[in-house]
């Protein structure tokens, strides 16, 4: 009998009971995938190791290349040198393969290492889209061409004899379909209203014949599926309810509802998720210097002193965007200072004027003649007359500020609540501190400033981050980072290539 | 055996348990991969595709709100990420008329034809119409999960059932005109 309806009833109706059985090879392909991506989980296990090793080796060559040039200097060392000079390079070039490689594997492995890091977060559903469109656009590169190939196949020939089977066959030979379950399922249009109470029958007892076990809980709850259905199957027919009900048996209606909450969360977590790439950054760090060979930035005779490298403080902001759920990239602004002491100095008040190379004297300081305490001889000393040749000894000290603007790039390896991640990059320092000064023990006197620090220099950065989330979206941070220093000086004797450890700490917030 | 018990052993990656989800759930998800898709062969893919997604991720199920509607969303999120990446130009906005009432006899269409003609419509239509009338989202909830806007849902919406109308009118009319000359 023909009647009026809307057309979202139509299909409402039609599709509420409408069950088909799934492919019989599906789950053959889908155990296959599984066993293929449990093979390959052994690899990132690997592969993140030889990244960190990559960054490692990058930061030495970094490094290395910029000594190599100050060994080729030192004449009488050319020879055997210049033979380990030539061994970076090589490794140059298979870290280049390193990386290449990584880069590669890191398309395939990404697939299942992004799965291993977002099982991490506790906002598991919030990151569902973003996680899915990630994995998915994964495993379409992962599913390479044997795996497509393979699919193809199968698939070709299922579209060929299923498709026909499905959907061109008129709806009483879909009985002749393997599983016998299908029977039940696969209902024919005249079935659906004669049999609809038969078929909920039917649907649930292949649920419970599927799980195997028919337990005292599972029957009631089919039971009670049962009752809920019948009625919501009545309810149907008199009314017209905007939207369907779920076409599964055992959904009852109080299911829906919590389905229905359960959607509003994850929507409510997904528009939060969305917007957790920025990361704004406080830190403070204690930096300590080092230089990784003797010499002097003051002058050629302080090349042999010791010098003591003070701890001193580093205050920034900072603000990263991660571009993907492993890299982020971090840029910020840092306040710091460094200074060290040279020791074993031995001055005097003097007519004479001294010379230091490297040092811009001020005009108080013009009177002043300093020596190395161990080459200093008393014919050197020219003292002012009428006064005694009075050596005093102490120490110079040397003052750096600089404003630093790192540019770093890093891999998280674990992001859960508590993460470690890898960082690598560079900094840019802009100068604006200078001091030189002579200490002693009763007096402190600015010498003037150095004229070989650049106003701009660079830095190789290399690090480990771990970091723990406390509370919502902030984060405490640890960040102990080897900042090597390129070219602070534009000369200095001896070879003193200064670099330091700051440990950088402070706390994040994600937003 | 307990679903509960069921779903942690499938976080295990317990073969076995995975295989017991899957039969518990496959002829559901792999109907809903149909309606959703262009056609049999692509429902296969991505129903496989998505219930691979399903194991990875069950990991994050943390037993709040039901099972099912959280294995049916992901693998709606699944299938939808394959088709939303094609842009639409979607130049049409205007007010279509919403007479999507029709003369129809329940007997008179197959499921396979109605199945057929949801999977014949445009990918964005075919999406929209299935998200709202058969799984019962909402236009809000539909534009969120497709990035588009609630007036694109809207007149998608419409343009789908005017799509799906005119199919079954005409077929309708074919059956009638056959009958006509079989007489």
């Amino acid at each position: 009998m023909s009647e009026r309806k809307n057309i979202d009833r139509l299909f409402q109706e039609k599709f509420k009971e409408f069950e088909l059985d799934a492919p019989s090879d599906s789950w053959n392909n889908i155990e296959a995938k599984l066993e293929e991506k449990k093979k390959r989980r052994v690899v990132p296990f690997w592969w993140k190791f030889s990244g960190v090793a990559a960054l490692l080796v990058l930061g030495v060559f970094i490094w290395k290349s910029n000594t190599e040039t100050d060994i080729i200097s030192v004449p009488n060392e050319t020879v055997v040198e210049k033979n380990t000079t030539k061994k970076p390079n090589n490794d140059l070039t298979i870290d280049n393969k390193i990386e290449d490689k990584i880069a590669i594997n890191e398309k395939v492995d990404s697939s299942s290492q992004s799965e291993q890091n977002t099982t991490i977060s506790s906002s598991i559903i919030a990151n569902e889209s973003r996680i899915i469109s990630e994995n998915d656009n994964q495993q379409k590169t992962v599913s390479s061409s044997s795996k497509r190939l393979l699919k193809h196949k199968i698939n070709s020939k299922n579209s060929i004899i299923t498709k026909n089977e499905v959907l061109n066959n008129s709806s009483n030979n879909v009985a002749t379909n393997k599983n016998k379950t299908t029977e039940s399922n696969v209902i024919s249009d005249s079935k659906i209203d004669n049999e609809s109470t038969l078929d909920v029958k039917n649907n649930s007892i292949t649920e419970n014949s599927s799980i195997n076990k028919t337990t005292e809980k599972t029957t009631i709850e089919t039971q009670k599926s049962f009752d809920t259905k019948t009625e919501s199957t009545t309810a149907l027919k008199t009314e017209t309810p905007k939207k369907s009900n779920d076409s599964i048996p055992t959904n009852t209606i109080a299911k829906n509802e919590l389905e229905e909450l359960l959607n509003e969360k994850e929507s409510k977590l997904k528009t939060e998720s969305k917007n957790n790439r920025w990361q704004i950054s406080s830190n403070v760090a204690p930096i300590f210097l080092g230089s990784v060979s003797n010499g002097s930035p003051i002058d050629s005779m302080f090349v042999e002193n010791k010098k003591d490298f003070n701890t001193d403080l580093s205050v920034g902001l900072g603000v990263s965007y991660a571009i993907n759920s492993k890299f982020s990239i971090r840029t910020g602004i840092n306040k710091m200072r460094f200074s060290y002491n040279t020791n074993d100095v031995a001055f005097t008040a003097s007519l004479q004027a001294s010379s230091m190379r490297n040092i811009d004297f001020s005009p108080q300081a013009q009177m002043m003649q300093i020596h190395s305490s161990s080459t200093v001889q008393t014919s050197d000393i020219v003292p002012l007359t009428g006064s005694e040749t009075s050596i005093t000894e102490g120490e110079i000290n040397q003052q750096m500020g600089y404003l630093e603007i790192p540019l770093e790039l890093s891999y998280a390896l674990l992001d859960k609540k508590f993460g470690i991640k890898i960082i690598g990059g560079m900094s840019t320092f802009f100068l604006d501190e200078n001091k030189v000064s002579i200490i002693s023990e009763d007096m402190n006197m600015t010498l003037g400033k150095a004229n070989n620090l650049n106003e701009v220099h660079f830095s190789s950065n290399i690090g480990i981050g771990l970091h723990y989330n406390f509370w919502k979206s902030f984060d405490a941070t640890f960040e102990p980072t080897l900042k090597y220093q390129l070219n602070t000086f534009s000369k200095s004797d001896g070879d003193f290539k200064p670099y330091f450890v700051g440990v950088y700490t402070g706390i994040s917030y994600k937003f | 055996m307990d679903l509960n018990q069921l779903i942690h052993d499938c976080k295990n990656n317990n073969r076995k348990a995975q295989g017991q989800l899957y039969s518990l759930y496959s002829s559901k998800l792999f109907t809903l991969c149909l309606k959703y898709s262009r056609n049999y062969a692509e429902a296969q893919d991505n129903f496989q595709d998505g219930f691979i997604v399903i194991f990875n991720k069950i990991e994050q199920f943390s037993f709040k709100g039901s099972f099912d509607g959280w294995i049916k969303r992901v693998m709606i999120n699944h299938v939808l990420q394959q088709y939303r990446k094609e842009t639409f130009l979607n130049l049409v906005h205007e007010n279509i008329e919403e007479d999507v009432d029709i003369d129809i006899d329940d007997k008179e269409v197959s499921m396979d034809f109605l199945l057929k003609i949801i999977q014949e419509l445009p990918d964005r239509y075919r999406l929209v119409f299935n998200l709202y009338v058969i799984d019962g989202y909402s236009h809000q909830e539909i534009a969120e999960m497709l990035s588009i806007t609630t007036g694109t849902t809207k007149s998608n919406l419409a343009r789908a059932r005017m799509i799906l109308k005119d199919r079954i009118e005409s077929f309708k009319n074919n059956i009638t005109e056959s009958i006509h000359s079989i007489k």
